[in-house]
């Protein structure tokens, strides 16, 4: 039988040593696989159940975003530049993979703050509602994706070594957002200006990093473009679906393991403070 | 930790600050230290802070049932998180050995959008439940709540009765090794307590630990072999529930008494009466303000007749605290006194009080024979209560008065 004993003593986990503080990290994340899901399916299905389009309003702020720019271009008052396929498979595939960055973070972010009465209730994992409000960018991610596989099978995109890695692409940028979606929910469980500024980021991120719009070959914004992580964790897995052969890999390969460095920091930071939220919140 | 010990701590606190700003402070200014390896020194008390809990010392054997009793902010909420795991304490060492379920405001994380049925599979995951535990008691959750037609319908639409059963059914369900039971017996009709109280023996039956937190201290004679009281965070008893009761019921009437002293003190006496005659001062005996059912009270009164009156009479009246008229009564069927002419000090003994618990106010006259012409009255303007006797396990009666009443049979 399953003994739980359980030892609460002032900063407990610094008396455990980094190693089994790991161990205990990843035993209680695929302990809580089973909460996660439920968490997700309670906050998904509450978020569409009193609505009439349901998850339709998925798929209507990338498209107002989408066409707003391309009617912006067309009428030559911004410069989307020039894109390696149509700016519609261009775009719809960037911000399918953006998805995961956008809402995900400000989903994270919100998440202890959200379920505050819940926290100071009931002792449960605390990383699986960080985890679960992240995982609210997947439908958004998979309905844009799906219009993206459309776009590729009318336009003839062919598949390549890369495309098929395209899910593999995507871990560095799942575990840069959740490891800042760990730090900044906890922040937000603290001071809860944080929220609102991590989605006045998002929106300027987005614009920020070139995924309405073509990279810029010249001129002093290649700079930011250069030195901005979130390019690569983007532009590499869309490149990789839309065109086959991403470029950037050496930019990408450092960005990852920066956003590897970045989610053990703060999800060690996370499991170190936790026990505080409560308390906090 | 000894295998038979369910729960242990050692030299326990925990601190609170009075200030959301400088808690806020506190908080991130913590949480760099520990990012950095640094102990945060919780031990230590900042500015604003204050121990909510402080020098906790017991062991709880398994499948013991221990009361924990106190006022309100005497730190029972406090340490049920704690042994909850939802706060950490700051100081000392908690040890719990066994799967904690909680009876703390149930139904805490259900969606109200969502049905019955998803909601027992979300409260049931965050209680700690597997998919196939949350399966297996599916219906037995289902029973116990007796949700009927409603299992498919949004919880928002549920009665509080429901929800709380609900919430009560998931929570008593997730198997727990050591309950964590808050007030909850206060909430739901007698169907549902007598439900939760059956579920609860139950669950002691199976050795089950279980921390009862209530006001209701008969509740806690009755359920628990030990019980803790704690006054503003500290521990005042621990020991056998019969014991930490009384002491502490003494400890709250002595408060009450403390309380009614400085009223009584600084009352305004309602005065009315030709003045002929008048009580100068009346107070309570020794300063015993509080009494129980079946006590003697004693009330000595000062009076005083610069010209004297003849065949003067003693009078009371009862009051409860609403105003409703108890009982009155005077000195015309007890010792009389022929004539009052200066000081005469008159003490009132009111014998094995009847009274049922509750504030109560005492009027006090001075009249002729026939009561017609009254001398003096101080009208509802001494406050004493009655408290509630720990030993009754029911309470007999109801209303203002006890009644003593035989009952025989024949046949």
């Amino acid at each position: 039988m399953k003994r739980y004993l359980n030892t609460y003593e002032p900063d407990n986990c610094l008396k455990q040593g980094y190693f089994p503080m790991f161990k205990q990290i990843a035993r209680e994340i695929i302990d809580s696989k089973w909460l996660i899901y439920q968490l997700f399916k309670r906050d998904f299905s509450a978020a569409y159940r009193q609505s009439i389009f349901g998850i339709l309003w998925i798929i209507v702020i990338p498209v107002i975003g989408i066409a707003g720019v391309f009617l912006l271009n067309r009428s030559n008052i911004v410069n989307i530049g020039e894109t390696p396929v149509s700016f519609l498979l261009y775009a719809a595939s960037g911000l399918a993979v953006w998805q995961i960055f956008g809402i995900g973070l400000v989903s994270a972010t919100s998440s202890l703050a959200k379920a505050g009465p819940m926290i100071v209730k009931v002792n449960f994992s605390k990383k699986s509602l960080v985890i679960s409000a992240f995982s609210q960018c997947l439908a958004p991610f998979l309905v844009l994706f799906t219009v993206t596989l459309i776009l590729c099978l009318v336009e003839g995109v062919k598949a390549t070594f890369f495309t098929l890695l395209f899910p593999v692409l995507l871990l560095p940028l799942i575990l840069f957002t959740l490891g800042l979606g760990f730090m900044l929910a906890l922040l937000n469980g603290i001071i809860r200006d944080i929220a609102s500024a991590v989605s006045v980021l998002a929106t300027f991120l987005l614009l920020f990093t070139p995924i309405l719009y073509a990279a810029p070959k010249t001129g002093g914004y290649i700079y930011a473009v250069r030195y901005n992580p979130l390019y690569y964790l983007i532009s590499v897995p869309r490149d990789a679906l839309i065109t086959g052969a991403p470029g950037h890999l050496y930019g990408y390969f450092i960005s990852a393991l920066l956003s590897l460095l970045i989610f053990c920091v703060c999800i060690t930071v996370f499991h170190i403070t936790e026990t505080r939220i409560a308390e906090r919140i | 930790m000894n295998d038979n010990i369910s729960i242990k701590a050692e030299g326990l606190a925990k601190k609170y600050c009075k200030s959301l700003k400088r808690s806020m402070f506190y908080g991130m200014t913590d949480i760099l230290k520990n990012i950095f390896g640094k102990s945060s020194a919780p031990g230590l008390l900042r500015k604003d802070e204050f121990w909510a809990l402080a020098e906790l010392n017991f062991e709880i054997k398994k499948g013991e049932t221990v009361g924990v009793i106190g006022g309100n902010g005497s730190g029972k909420t406090t340490l049920l998180k704690m042994l909850n795991g939802i706060f950490w304490p700051d100081k000392g060492k908690l040890s719990v050995d066994g799967k904690v379920g909680a009876l703390i405001e149930v139904g805490a994380g259900f969606q109200p959008l969502l049905t019955g049925r998803e909601n027992i599979y979300i409260n049931g995951a965050v209680l700690g439940m597997s998919k196939s535990e949350v399966e297996a008691k599916f219906l037995a959750i289902v029973e116990f709540a007796e949700l009927g037609d409603f299992l498919e319908v949004p919880v928002k639409h549920y009665s509080s009765g429901m929800f709380v059963r609900l919430g009560f059914a998931i929570a008593v369900h997730s198997d727990p090794g050591i309950l964590l039971v808050d007030e909850i017996l206060s909430v739901g009709d007698e169907k549902f307590r007598n439900k939760c109280q059956n579920r609860i023996d139950e669950l002691r039956k199976k050795e089950v630990t279980i921390i009862y937190v209530s006001h209701d201290l008969m509740s806690v004679k009755r359920l628990c072999s030990r019980a803790l009281w704690l006054k503003s965070g500290e521990p005042a008893f621990f020991g056998a529930a019969d014991q930490a009761v009384n002491a502490y019921l003494d400890s709250l009437n002595a408060d009450y008494n403390r309380e009614l002293a400085g009223k009584n003190k600084q009352a305004v006496i309602h005065r009315s009466g030709t003045g002929e005659a008048v009580i100068r001062k009346a107070e309570f005996s020794g300063g015993k303000y509080v009494f129980k059912t079946g006590d003697d009270m004693l009330v000595d009164a000062e009076c005083y007749s610069e010209k004297g009156v003849k065949n003067p009479l003693f009078g009371a009246i009862i009051h409860s605290s609403s105003g409703v008229y108890i009982a009155g009564t005077n000195s015309s069927t007890g010792e009389k006194l022929e004539e009052l002419k200066g000081k005469v000090n008159v003490r009132y003994v009111f014998e094995k009080l009847q009274l049922l618990p509750g504030n109560y106010f005492l009027s006090l006259a001075l009249h002729d024979e026939e009561g017609r012409r009254i001398y003096d009255l101080h009208e509802q303007s001494y406050e004493f209560q009655i408290a509630v006797s720990a030993g009754e396990k029911v309470p007999a009666s109801s209303g203002f008065m006890k009644l003593n009443c035989k009952w025989e049979y024949k046949g």
